[in-house]
């Protein structure tokens, strides 16, 4: 064997087995976008999930195909992971801006790996950020073996996951799982893994991590995004329609769609805009079809006009939004939790609509299939909220088969044999619920006309003062007994405390975490993740807030968009909030310093 | 169940509400009888209205109607016909509708060629917001909002409907009705995106393209036997002509799979009342660790 090794400048490397407090590592690959640093960060992800951890994966890219600076961060343990952290054990730089953006996120026990011949770490750097750096041959062994240039990638994992003590095996395992799509460039990558493997033996040694808790090896676990679980509780609740225009964070949910749509036997269509997306989504739900529209902020303000036409013809129809930060194009693959209001108040006038926040995961798979019967039932529009961070995020769930009284709720349709009873049907009927019965296209006796002028029980055209006031009166009431159908409030942490995190949507997992940590410092804190914030869980919200003696806001915007929403149901004296609005989620790290310096 | 449909079936209780003399009755009458005559029953009939004078007809026909947006009509129409093909999908919007607001969405129906049939009701003018310039306004004519008379350049919207790919384009006139029913006819029976242009005088506020002024220079294509209908290039030189004459007829025909068609996706909206969920177990295992 060729020795490649004599830059190598080691001493000895830290022991990543997890233990005590350090319940999460953290590892994170940078290099130039389209290098494929993604598929490199799920091949590791893979390989830590194989050798029994729960992974969750996070990675920022500019919104360019290539060139540019792109990082994943995996965050691994036993235990589950609650969010992906900022603290990083291992910095894998494969180009030198990955250590310039990153450094402040080091500690004396991180390694680095790099390769001298791809870039040079300065004294002064090196000084400042005393960790252990390793550099990998990683040129030299390209060049040795003759390999392509695309299994540099291969290299540099291979060599983070042995720094890690994961098994030649187990890394062959995950990199076939990933590149099974890609079979011309599986062989190659396999060769270099184990030639990486070889050359680096005498380095790393034979480490073998360990994991103690062997029941998530026993468990059948996924791991996949946001938007693949946003899309499989859409198939679950058999939609019907889903229409969308290309917009980043919400362009791989339209990818999963087209995906699915011939085994699943619905309708999905790329539209010419985001305009078409919704009223097309609109005709289809008219016609019988459970439907969706999918976007992001910008996509969304282009269908706000079609948003009112569905509340006005109570045609049911689901939205799913993806946030990122605005206005106009912004920060097209950054993240925010900046559009709860702009759903909230979108359209002119006033009607009902359920705004639904997924926390994590699990829950976008839920509320998504959810969604779908409360627009049914209630014949009303339901969004979604999610957003970059959430929607592009990998996580390990364990998924249960459903349980058996889920059902599909299709609201009040007539079948033909009820429609035979009935004449001179009333699409619009005055009821004491305030919902009135369907008919679809096709059906016999159930003719009608849906309006998107104000209208009567028929839905032909009326602007009297009193079909208005009872149609406004029938709009509303539909949805006053809604909360019966929404899950309960998500409330974490300790019982007896005086202090509690209030937050919405994505940013729970952060949340999550902070407590965990925080309570090992034995700092009890209770957290309060709003899953949904339209209809508002005012009284729950009331009777948990209420003893409280502070109360920590945190959200992924400027003003403070929920704290404005609860800012007259709480005493605001008691409230500190934390606000992040840079385009980066919200960490467990900063919630920590933020409460530790608050508290 | 079946239903024998009356001819009087196709209309509401509603008192209509257009001027004395608009051309929009000749449409409504004429559309309503061709759909008679070709005993499509009205349930299994949608006619999506834009919004304008034409859209306030929406109360006026009694069959499966959807009165959306202004020049939104043909995504609510397309959004139907995708989830229920057995459906007869007509649209009914104006020129402002179709040429103005919602042209983007003219050209991509016209590619995508469902089978959906577009009667716009073109009277060059903005009626129901009592007068303004429409985009198919002659240059030159004078409106509220063009008081020194037109000058850009109107659409053309048999060409353009020619050129996107429609696969049925002609055009009617409110003053020749029976013919009219002819080319609804036509276009109903056309499989594929049928596209009608029905030159339509507003009696209040357009008072340079009147009955009298279409009269004096409308003809028909199909008046000469050897005009070939299949004929693209033909088609689209004598979709240029308008002044002096101005043909009526149907310009393009031509025979192109549907949209529908290519998809091939079924989802029986009036079948599927499942209510278990749909199980996603092969979904997950694609992601299972």
């Amino acid at each position: 064997m060729i020795n490649l090794f004599k830059t190598l400048r080691t001493k000895s490397i830290p022991d990543f087995n997890l233990s005590g407090h350090s319940l999460c590592r953290t590892i994170l690959i940078g290099g130039e976008a389209g290098q494929g640093i993604k598929s490199a960060g799920l091949i590791v992800s893979h390989a830590l999930l194989l050798a029994g951890f729960n992974v969750k994966l996070y990675d920022e890219y500019p919104s360019l195909i290539r060139g540019g600076h792109t990082d994943v961060l995996i965050t691994f343990s036993e235990f589950p992971v609650y969010a992906p952290n900022s603290e990083v054990d291992v910095m894998v730089c494969i180009d030198h801006k990955t250590f310039i953006n990153r450094k402040q996120d080091l500690n004396l026990n991180s390694i680095i790996l790099y390769d001298e011949n791809e870039f040079r770490l300065d004294n002064n750097e090196t000084n400042v950020y005393p960790c252990e750096i390793f550099t990998i041959p990683v040129n030299k062994i390209i060049k040795t073996y003759k390999l392509p240039a695309y299994t540099k990638n291969t290299i540099y994992l291979c060599a983070c996951l042995m720094t890690l003590g994961i098994d030649i095996d187990t890394t062959k395992q995950a990199i076939t799982k990933v590149l099974q799509k890609k079979p011309d460039k599986l062989n190659l990558n396999i060769q270099a893994c184990e030639l990486t493997y070889q050359n680096l033996n005498d380095i790393f040694g034979i480490r073998q991590i360990k994991v103690t808790n062997q029941n998530n090896l026993k468990k059948k676990r996924f791991f996949l995004s946001g938007n693949e679980c946003a899309g499989s509780g859409a198939i679950e609740a058999r939609m019907g329609f889903y229409a969308a225009y290309p917009m980043t964070p919400a362009s791989s949910l339209l990818d999963f769609m087209f995906k699915h749509y011939r085994t699943y036997n619905f309708i999905v269509k790329q539209t010419e805009d985001e305009i078409a997306a919704i009223n097309m989504a609109i005709g289809a739900a008219f016609a019988g079809a459970r439907s969706m529209v999918g976007t992001s902020g910008g996509g969304f303000s282009l269908m706000v006009e079609g948003l009112g036409l569905a509340a006005m013809t109570e045609t049911p129809l689901v939205i799913f939004l993806a946030q990122r930060p605005g206005p106009s194009t912004g920060m097209p693959t950054w993240t925010a939790q900046s559009d709860l209001l702009f759903v909230l108040n979108a359209s002119q006038d006033e009607f009902p609509r359920v705004v639904l926040t997924p926390t994590d995961h699990e829950e976008l798979r839920e509320m998504t299939f959810l969604a779908f019967n409360i627009a049914e039932k209630y014949q009303i529009p339901v969004f979604i909220l999610s957003d970059k961070y959430l929607s592009e995020s990998y996580t390990t769930i364990t998924y249960q088969d459903p349980n058996p009284s889920k059902k599909i709720d299709r609201g009040l349709l007539l079948n033909a044999s009820a429609l035979a009873r009935i004449e001179n049907f009333k699409r619009y009927e005055f009821t004491n619920s305030g919902i009135s019965a369907r008919s679809l296209p096709g059906q016999i006796n159930g003719i009608h006309l849906a309006n998107s002028d104000e209208s009567d029980e028929y839905g032909y055209s009326n602007e009297t003062s009193e079909i208005r006031r009872l149609k406004m009166q029938k709009r509303f009431k539909k949805v006053e007994n809604v909360s019966s159908d929404l899950p309960g409030l998500n409330v974490y942490g300790a019982h007896k405390t005086k202090y509690c995190i209030v937050t919405w949507g994505s940013s729970k997992g952060s949340a999550l975490e902070a407590i965990r940590r925080l309570q090992m410092m034995n700092k009890y804190i209770k957290l309060v993740a709003l899953n949904y914030v339209e209809p508002l869980p005012e009284k729950d919200l009331i009777s948990i807030l209420k003893p409280m003696k502070k109360i920590f806001l945190i959200e992924n915007n400027y003003t403070g968009q929920l704290y404005n929403i609860l800012r007259h149901l709480i005493d605001t004296s008691l409230v500190v909030r934390f606000n992040k609005y840079d385009g980066r989620p919200i960490f467990p790290k900063e919630i920590v310093d933020f409460i530790l310096t608050s508290i | 169940m079946k239903k024998i449909y009356q001819r009087d079936d196709y209309n509401t209780n509603q008192k209509c509400t257009w001027c004395p003399g608009c051309g929009n009755f000749a449409i409504w009458y004429m559309l309503k009888q061709a759909l008679f005559e070709l005993k499509i029953n009205p349930h299994n009939v949608v006619i999506v209205y834009g919004v304008g004078c034409s859209g306030n007809g929406a109360n006026f026909t009694d069959v499966y109607s959807f009165h959306g947006l202004h020049g939104r009509a043909l995504p609510v129409a397309q959004g139907i016909k995708l989830v229920n093909k057995n459906l007869k999908v007509i649209v009914m919007a104006g020129d402002g509708d179709s040429m103005g607001i919602g042209i983007g969405h003219f050209i991509h129906a016209c590619r995508r060629n469902m089978d959906i049939t577009l009667i716009m009701h073109d009277n060059q003018i903005y009626g129901l917001t009592t007068g303004q310039l429409s985009p198919r306004s002659d240059l030159g004519m004078i409106t509220k909002t063009s008081p020194t008379g037109n000058f850009e350049t109107p659409v053309n919207p048999i060409s353009l409907a020619i050129s996107s790919g429609a696969t049925f384009v002609a055009r009617g006139f409110s003053g020749h009705p029976r013919p009219l029913k002819e080319i609804f006819k036509a276009a109903l029976i056309h499989k594929g995106f049928s596209f009608v242009d029905v030159l339509q005088p507003c009696v209040t506020f357009n008072k340079l393209n009147t009955y009298a002024w279409y009269n004096a220079r409308a003809y028909y294509l199909q008046d000469d036997s050897t005009y070939d209908v299949h004929d693209f290039n033909k088609a689209l030189s004598v979709s240029f002509i308008w002044g002096q004459r101005i043909p009526l007829g149907i310009f393009y025909k031509n025979y192109a799979p549907t949209y529908e068609d290519s998809l091939n996706i079924d989802i029986n909206v009036l079948q599927t009342m499942d209510s278990s969920p749909q199980d996603i177990s092969e979904i997950l295992k694609e992601y299972e660790v």
